[in-house]
């Protein structure tokens, strides 16, 4: 996946906080291993997402068993940058269940103490 | 909204399929038991407001993450794990 070329990625009930945002371009960055998610709209809101195995492995696997997932779903989750001095962290709270077979997605939120809102992913030493 | 007067121990039933039990009160807290098909999610609403801010404050700092993990900067990136 990771290494596939763009593809269109629709998320029927948008983001959640944002249900307007449902169209995207999905593109994942080889170099990085990161994913860019480009909205479509003029106004759009765009990301930088992670696999989540990538921030936390295994626990993708997780979300398979529990049905939150598909066995060939790629899961994402948000990055974002807090605090000081500054910290990526990822949104696993809030992940995007993907099926790119279909082009489809959705978020999820998930309660638990394995699915923080501001993992954090890497920063300044 | 529906404003319902509940006991401990008494229960609410929402659709076919969802039980809401008062299991105890706290002083003013109320601890709640929910049995719901796993199909149900139930998620506490600060959490979902939690997720809203954080999905909007990626979108804003979109540019410096970018700035932070991208490997053909001049800072090598840091992906190691720290939490």
């Amino acid at each position: 996946m990771l290494n596939s070329p763009d593809m269109m990625l629709t998320l029927s009930l948008g983001l959640v906080g944002l249900p307007e945002a449902t169209e995207f371009i999905l593109r994942p960055d080889a170099d990085s291993g990161l994913v860019e998610l480009i909205s479509t709209a003029a106004d759009g809101f765009d990301f930088i997402a992670s696999p989540l195995n990538r921030v936390r492995p295994g626990l993708r696997e997780r979300l398979v068993t529990q049905g939150d997932a598909g066995p060939s779903d790629l899961v994402l989750v948000l990055l974002a940058v807090h605090g000081e001095p500054a910290v990526v962290t990822a949104n696993l709270a809030g992940p995007i269940v993907v099926d790119p077979a279909a082009g489809t997605g959705r978020q999820l939120v998930l309660e638990g103490d394995d699915f923080p809102l501001r993992a954090a992913l890497s920063g300044p030493d | 909204m529906l404003v319902l007067t509940r006991r401990t121990g008494q229960v609410l039933r929402i659709g076919d399929s969802v039980e809401l039990r008062v299991v105890r009160i706290e002083g003013d807290r109320v601890v709640l038991g929910i049995a719901a098909p796993t199909s149900v999610r139930v998620v506490r609403g600060e959490l979902v407001e939690a997720v809203s801010e954080e999905v909007r404050r990626a979108a804003d700092m979109r540019s410096k993450v970018r700035d932070l993990l991208d490997p053909r900067a001049d800072q090598p990136p840091r992906l190691g794990l720290q939490g």
